[in-house]
């Protein structure tokens, strides 16, 4: 509630500024004054919760260590109140990642299933809102933080990802291919609004006189390596791979080669992705292994990096203003395999499939130009509402203003921070019965017992955040 | 001042107002979004009876005779998280009100067992009014079929297309005696200016 009230006066407080020219400002002195300090004191002792000026990531980190330790429900616990203030989305997302890695399937599907509700609201929502707009001119004021969080297209996508795997893993065959479904019909849609976007951004910025990514250069060369570590923003080779397992596994060859062919379109390296091609081929000309069972190992690891802040000049009529920015650092954490060793002796090594730390950096890079542009209109905009406080208020006006303005300049951090940071693949061919696996990584080993069928699926998920997560999905078998 | 105060107040009024109940008409054309809705359901189910009950093989069978059919399940194919047994049980209820056709149902033979079980080896049940096993009648005709759907959208507009087919085998020739489709269009397009 305390988050809502915040929003609206903000919100009143932009329009009143904004609509307010001087003479009006100057007959509503002593009012505006008492309004100012009222919003000041109203934000800066906003909730805990708020990510206005205790920047998201420092709060994640608490979480992000709860979920890694094991202590799901205390993770869940704090995560719960911001479930219901404006960054809803976000919160939720990290709720269901977090069940996820606290192996409750169940609360992570109902989570999932409200974040996916939130994102078809977004959809169904008019272009032009005009209860956006009201927190839109809170952000022109104070910044992005102050604007419900909308989701990125990567975290989308992985939104049905996962959602698809807690349908699987309770055993829902239906309901996991449904979710698979959507997850290839959302990167679709998304691909395609995405290219329109970009382009027209660009043009606009382009069109506005604000100043381009091209001047930054050297601020932005982090995020420019960390964003050319993956081939889009939007393809996510991972998702595309566990989808051609599950229809493969399900019996859906069709399906399942064009799943492979497309997470190899985003992952050329990959080996293993032209050795599943050519059997899902053979297999579609009638060739069948039944003598033998597969089994896949899926590797999530570690915690996508938060984004940072980096101050940038803005040019602007009265000179350079100093602009808080987020950006992605260039030292990504370098992926690790995980080693498997079967009881006889086989060993196999995981390999990356994908980047989600070049994802987001990918995704943040294309959003640049936008934000480039709405900093520069919220630098001047700031300077208007200095100047107008040093004209027309008086001292403690003046300082008010000042002091708001300062404390108001931070960057947007938000993001889901509980995804992974990369993720890897393998595959082994292994006779029907009971195996031991012994698996070890960065974030430790482990040994599992995993049953295998002939012309059977086995799917070994492992989420390694300093300890390994593992989950035995139920085997797939052809019907 | 006094006319933001007003202005809060009056937002706030608004906001809190009472909620209010009223019962509708179940059978109303319902378009809150494109995804599948009671109306879908209902036209589904109304134009398959309709469609089976007049196709002319089926007339002629049905005139002696009340034939014996289960329904195994529709696949749902689409990108929606839809109850098929919701589809199936309206069209089920219909066939049976026609006074045509009779059913089994398959979903609810482990309680059958247990209950059966009961009466005959429980000791406590009167064996003169126990359920004689091996009486049951096999299922002549299944019903099966699938729902399929195409999903287009982009920034304006979503555009939803259903398919749902149904097929009636006979169980003993393998042959399907009956099959209809009901396809469904819808579109939304997203207005430009709203709250």
């Amino acid at each position: 509630m305390c988050r809502s009230r915040d929003a609206s006066t903000v919100s009143q407080f932009g329009a009143t500024l904004s609509a307010g020219s001087a003479d009006c400002l100057i007959m509503q002195n002593n009012n505006l004054t008492r309004l100012l300090l009222l919003v000041g004191a109203l934000l800066l002792g906003g909730c805990a919760t708020s990510s206005l000026f205790n920047p998201y990531p420092n709060q994640a980190n608490h979480w992000k260590q709860l979920a890694a330790s094991g202590q799901g429900d205390a993770a869940l616990a704090r995560l719960e109140k911001g479930a219901r203030g404006k960054d809803r989305l976000l919160y939720l997302q990290e709720s269901a990642r977090v069940a996820q890695l606290a192996d409750q399937p169940a609360e992570s599907q109902r989570l999932f299933a409200e974040v996916i509700g939130l994102y078809d609201e977004q959809d169904e929502q008019a272009r032009i809102r005009a209860s956006s707009a009201g927190s839109g001119l809170g952000a022109l004021m104070v910044n992005d933080n102050a604007l419900p969080y909308r989701g990125q297209d990567y975290e989308r996508i992985a939104v049905h990802g996962l959602q698809a795997l807690n349908y699987w893993q309770q055993q829902d065959i239906e309901g996991a291919n449904v979710e698979f479904r959507r997850l290839t019909l959302e990167q679709r849609v998304i691909e395609q609004r995405h290219e329109q976007e970009i382009g027209r951004a660009e043009d606009e910025a382009a069109s506005s006189g604000a100043p381009g990514i091209g001047d930054f250069e050297g601020q932005f060369a982090g995020l420019n390596s960390a964003a050319a570590l993956v081939r889009s923003s939007i393809q996510n080779p991972y998702f595309y791979y566990l989808a051609g397992v599950f229809r493969e596994g399900t019996g859906q060859y069709n399906d399942a080669l064009v799943d492979y062919k497309k997470a190899y379109e985003s992952a050329p390296q990959l080996v293993q992705l032209r050795t599943d091609i050519q059997r899902l081929d053979a297999r579609q000309r009638g060739r069948r292994q039944r003598a033998q069972g597969q089994v896949v190992v899926a590797y999530e690891q570690g915690y996508i990096p938060p984004r940072e802040e980096i101050s940038l000049p803005i040019p602007t009529i009265h000179g350079y203003f100093a602009v808080s920015f987020p950006t992605y650092s260039g030292d990504t954490l370098v992926p690790r395999p995980l080693q498997i060793t079967t009881e006889s002796g086989t060993q196999a090594r995981t390999e990356v499939i994908a980047r989600f730390d070049g994802m987001a950096a990918r995704a943040l890079r294309e959003q640049v130009p936008a934000m480039l542009v709405r900093q520069t209109l919220r630098a001047a905009a700031k300077y208007s509402a200095q100047k107008a406080a040093n004209d027309e208020l008086g001292l403690l006006g003046a300082l008010t203003t000042q002091i708001y303005n300062l404390v108001s300049e931070r960057a947007d951090l938000r993001s889901w921070l509980t995804l992974p940071a990369n993720a890897q693949i393998a595959r082994l061919t292994l006779a029907p019965g009971t195996h031991r696996l012994a698996l070890s990584g960065p974030g430790g080993s482990a040994n599992v017992e995993i049953p295998v069928v002939a012309g059977g699926t086995t799917l070994v998920r492992v989420i390694d955040t300093g300890q390994l997560h593992i989950t035995i999905m139920p085997v797939l078998e052809e019907p | 001042m006094r006319v933001i105060m007003m202005a809060v107040l009056a937002t706030a009024l608004l906001i809190s107002g009472c909620t209010r109940v009223q019962y509708g008409d179940a059978t109303a054309t319902e378009t809150v979004t494109v995804d599948f809705g009671s109306t879908d359901l209902q036209m589904i189910a109304s134009q398959m009876v309709d469609d089976l009950l007049t196709f002319p093989p089926v007339v002629q069978m049905t005139m002696q005779r009340r034939p014996v059919v289960f329904v195994d399940r529709v696949q749902n194919r689409t990108v929606e998280h839809i109850d098929t047994e919701s589809v199936t049980d309206s069209i089920r209820t219909r066939l049976i009100q026609s006074g045509k056709f009779r059913f089994v149902d398959m979903t609810v033979v482990d309680r059958v067992r247990q209950q059966m079980d009961f009466q005959t080896q429980s000791g406590m049940v009167d064996p003169a009014t126990a359920v004689t096993l091996g009486r049951q009648i096999g299922a002549e005709f299944m019903l099966y079929g699938a729902l399929t759907s195409i999903v287009k959208r982009d920034n304006r507009t979503k555009d939803v297309y259903y398919k749902f087919t149904l097929n009636m085998m006979n169980l003993e020739t393998g042959i399907i005696e009956w099959s209809s489709e009901k396809e469904i269009r819808k579109t939304r397009s997203r207005s430009l200016f709203g709250l």
